[in-house]
């Protein structure tokens, strides 16, 4: 400012502060809202948005200066230089595209917020320095240059708050419209601070100068009230169009939001209507049945993708519902069979809704092709069937064979005990001791068998429970005096101690005692002038009743590797442990098994050389059903040599009337190179064998109408098929039936595959022509 | 002496039992299969039948039976022998007649005990 000068200074209307307050708040909406649509749109859209965003915005807060400049009155006229005013106008717009272009980027770091806040600000200050810069009047204007950076410095910070509050809200969140508000004032009501901070850095100097007026125009009140009611209406616009922009895209969005869900859906998505015409069909619906969305719309549903002679039932149950309501098959899940468009027939699972939609019923039906599922199921039910199949003969083959050991072992052991007697008497004492070694050996064989007899049945399932009440304190007397000879044999005591009131106990008493002794055995077998202990106690565990038996010993323990194998069948610590204790390694394998059917537990601890504890919990309360169930075993293979494919080893005839054992037999037979023939009837069987004239065949007993010891009566009553072998299979022991009537050999079901093969390969290959089989051969062996 | 009809189709354990059973004092006859057991039983008439189960043709069950269903031999006390362990063969001993049950390989201690209780009940 300079002395020869006469300052001035100018007032405020206070109405139009006001007004430009209201529009630099309605700005600061504005572009909040505009943030959102820019950042929501691509591509060209968003440029459109943004370049009218800006426009609009720009408005707002060029306008909002100016109605502040006009708030400003000076006692002298003013009058505006129009280009200038119009290049303020675009620093405006200017400013507010580089705004919005900053908050609707997906990030917005320090850097982008810095850099856009200090162009942003930039922007604002020289759209107001240029707007001053467009006034005409009669006096010189000077800026303090304190208040003029303090202005910019706002303006810049303004931004800054102004960038990130949009960067924030920019994403249309429902319910968020309240935080818009207030950020919309905050940010209108900064944006006048720095425009009046702006103009409080100017003085004016009357020189009573002239100015230039050549592009000078004058801004009357009714300008002024033009300038706002465009403003506004700008304003509104911008405002209007974002929101109808924003109903229709997210309407569009969920539309095509749904669309891809039902087309990427892993199901068929068909939807009909009440005449029964495809309206919707998805892409999977395309794969499923074959016919693209444009061939199957509009055709009649029940053709496309129903075989012919379900579509008239189809009909009339749309025809039912449309008229009653009811439907049988509607809101559940079903399984039919569908048509493909190349006419296979698959099955598939269907759930119809009926929607009612615009005075219409459509029905939507979600529909998934279950061939897979089902052939997965099937082999699964085989697997089942073949695996307890194979488990049951494994188990009688073992209780067969244990039958077959005993028989010699009886010889020996009692042969050995009587050797022993007569040469006791006769004082030989070398050779009684070797008798009685051989006695030993016996024993132990036997003990094994026993002991594999023990475990088939519990994996066969036929190991039951026979509970009982017993007294717990007697039952271990009686154990300890058993268990006795063992204890003295490597010079071990044995302490018992027994609770006071142990009282009863109900479970089975057999298992119990074994379960003690195996126990107890060991500890001996593992300790050598040590101590063995037998602890019971009882206890209460969650409400339940538990008597507690620990056997520990002062033995030679084991390893934390060695405890991995204790329970399993014919494993011991290692092998040496074999050669040095004997033992057949199912003992600790039987024990746990008994404790698991009673419900009950078994834990150890050792250290090795230290000793080792065996602690056995069992219910006070053993419940008798509580058997555990076999455990499935897994199929056992076929031999390799069975199922190398031999083709065309001649024809087999299996007759009988169960389609599963059909069915298992025939692939079992033709794994083994044979051609099978089967038939589900004796009458049917009897034509066949007349038709194929077969190389041998397998006959089911227990059939209705003509029962398999007709069909063999008359198969062997006719000379061409007399002298075909036929191997009886039935549930019914009867042999010398069978022998009576001429069958060659003979099957107990559940047929046992192993044998099955042999009996196949011994009659049906090196059969010479003409010779008809010996009845049941290797009976003679049998005992 | 007691006579001691030992029905036992396998010739090693007829002649090891039938010669322990003579060294303890008791007269055995032996039969080697079902058919001559149950004529045996009928000619001989012993005071105890120690009878193996698993017999070629007719079984010691059927033999058993028979037996029991005969007024003539009905109160002959009969022991089965089962080299099979089953409880089912033990019920189905009891079942069909039989007066007790033990398994092979024979206890022989055990069995000597049945022998002398049944003997001494008759």
């Amino acid at each position: 400012m300079t002395g020869t000068e006469v300052t001035t200074s100018g007032s405020y209307d206070y109405r139009l502060v006001a007004l430009s307050v209201l529009i630099a708040v309605m700005a600061s909406y504005a572009a909040l809202d505009l943030a959102a649509r820019v950042t929501a749109a691509r591509g060209r859209i968003r440029f459109a948005w943004l370049l009218g965003g800006a426009a609009a915005m720009g408005t707002g807060i060029w306008s909002m200066h100016y109605i502040g400049m006009l708030a400003f009155s000076l006692p002298i006229p003013v009058l505006y230089d129009w280009p200038t005013v119009l290049l303020s106008l675009l620093a405006a717009v200017f400013t507010s595209a580089i705004a919005l272009f900053v908050v609707s980027r997906q990030k917005m770091g320090w850097l982008a917020a810095t850099v856009g806040s200090i162009i942003m600000g930039a922007g604002i200050a020289t759209m107001h320095y240029t707007g001053m810069a467009a006034m005409r009047l009669p006096a010189t204007c000077h800026y303090s240059s304190g208040i003029v950076i303090l202005s910019v410095v706002l303006a810049i910070v303004i931004s800054l708050v102004a960038l990130g509050l949009t960067f924030r809200l920019r994403n249309d969140v429902k319910g968020k419209w309240l935080p818009k508000i207030a950020s919309a004032v905050l940010m209108g009501a900064a944006i006048p601070v720095m425009h009046y901070t702006g103009m409080a850095a100017a003085g004016f100097g009357f020189t009573g100068e002239t100015p230039d007026l050549s592009h000078a125009v004058s801004v009357s009140s009714l300008g002024i009230t033009g300038i706002t009611i465009v403003t506004f209406m700008v304003l509104g616009l911008a405002v209007l169009t974002s929101l109808i922009d924003r109903r229709f895209s997210i309407l569009e969005s969920s539309e095509e939001r749904l669309r891809l869900i039902i087309n990427t859906a892993l199901d068929a998505v068909i939807t009909m209507n009440a005449e029964g015409l495809v309206t919707n069909w998805n892409s999977e619906a395309e794969k499923t049945f074959g016919w693209s969305s444009q061939e199957a719309l509009g055709r009649r549903l029940s053709e496309v993708i129903m075989p012919q002679r379900y579509r008239e039932d189809h009909e009339r149950g749309l025809l039912r519902f449309l008229s009653t309501g009811e439907g049988m098959t509607l809101r559940q899940r079903t399984e039919i069979t569908a048509l493909r468009r190349d006419g296979h027939e698959f099955p598939v699972e269907v759930a119809t809704s009926p929607v009612r939609f615009g005075g219409q019923w459509i029905f939507s039906s979600f529909i998934r092709d279950i061939t897979e599922q089902k052939r997965a199921d099937e082999e699964l039910l085989r697997a089942k069937l073949a695996a307890e199949d194979a488990n049951r003969a494994k188990s009688i083959f073992l209780a067969n064979m244990s039958h077959e050991l005993r028989t010699p072992l009886n010889a020996i052991i009692g042969y050995s005990e009587m050797l022993e007697e007569e040469t006791n008497e006769l004082g030989k004492v070398a050779v009684v001791q070797d008798l009685q070694k051989i006695q030993s050996a016996g024993k132990h064989l036997l003990a094994l068998i026993n002991d594999i007899l023990d475990l088939s049945k519990i994996e066969a399932g036929k190991m039951g429970l026979h509970v009982e009440t017993f007294d717990v304190a007697q039952m271990v007397e009686e154990l300890a005096s058993t268990v006795q000879p063992a204890v003295a044999k490597n010079a071990n005591t044995l302490k018992v101690e027994v609770t006071k009131n142990a009282g009863e106990m109900h479970a089975d008493l057999t298992k119990v005692r074994q379960i003690l002794l195996n126990l107890l055995s060991n500890a001996c077998k593992f300790t050598d002038r040590g101590v063995i202990s037998l602890k019971v106690n009882r206890r209460t565990i969650d409400h339940r009743d538990w008597l507690e038996f620990e056997v520990a010993d002062t033995g030679i323990g084991f390893t934390a590797e060695q405890k991995e194998n204790l329970f399993r069948e014919f494993s011991q610590a290692d092998t040496s442990i074999a050669r040095k204790y004997g033992g057949t390694g199912l003992g600790l394998a039987i024990t746990r098994r008994f404790i698991q059917m009673m419900r009950g537990t078994i834990t150890v601890g050792s250290q090795p050389g230290r000793g080792s504890t065996f602690t056995v919990r069992l219910p006070v309360e053993v419940l008798a059903a509580s058997v555990e169930p076999a455990p499935s075993q897994l199929p056992v293979a076929v031999p390799a040599e069975s199922q190398s494919l031999q083709p065309d080893r001649g024809t087999i005839l299996v007759i009988d009337d169960d389609p599963a054992v059909r069915d298992l037999t025939s692939r079992f037979l033709t794994k083994l190179g044979f051609q099978v023939v089967t038939a589900k009837s004796g009458v049917e069987g009897l034509q066949l064998a007349k038709k194929v004239h077969p190389l041998l065949i397998t006959l089911d007993v227990m059939m209705p109408e003509l029962d398999g010891w007709c069909v063999l009566k008359e198969l062997k009553a006719d000379p061409g098929l007399a002298e075909i072998p036929v191997i009886m299979v039935t549930i019914v022991d009867n042999e010398p039936m069978g022998i009576a009537l001429g069958a060659s050999d003979y099957l107990i079901k559940p047929v046992d595959r192993e044998r099955l093969a042999v009996l196949v390969e011994r009659y049906g290959l090196d059969r010479p022509s003409g010779e008809t089989s010996a009845a049941f051969p290797g009976r003679a062996t049998r005992h | 002496m007691p006579k001691i009809l030992l029905v036992e189709d396998n010739e090693m354990n007829r002649d090891m039992l039938s010669r322990r059973l003579e060294r303890r004092g008791y007269h055995i006859v032996t039969a080697g299969d079902g058919e001559q057991g149950l004529s045996m039983a009928r000619v001989e008439a012993p005071d105890l039948i120690l009878m193996d189960i698993t017999l070629p043709e007719m079984d010691g069950w059927e033999v058993a039976r028979l037996l029991k269903a005969d007024e003539s031999t009905r109160h002959i006390p009969i022991i089965a022998l089962t080299a099979r362990v089953l409880m089912s063969d033990q019920a189905k001993a009891f079942e069909v007649g039989c007066d007790d049950y033990d398994t092979k390989p024979v206890d022989f201690a055990r069995l000597t005990e049945k022998i002398g209780n049944l003997l001494v009940e008759k």
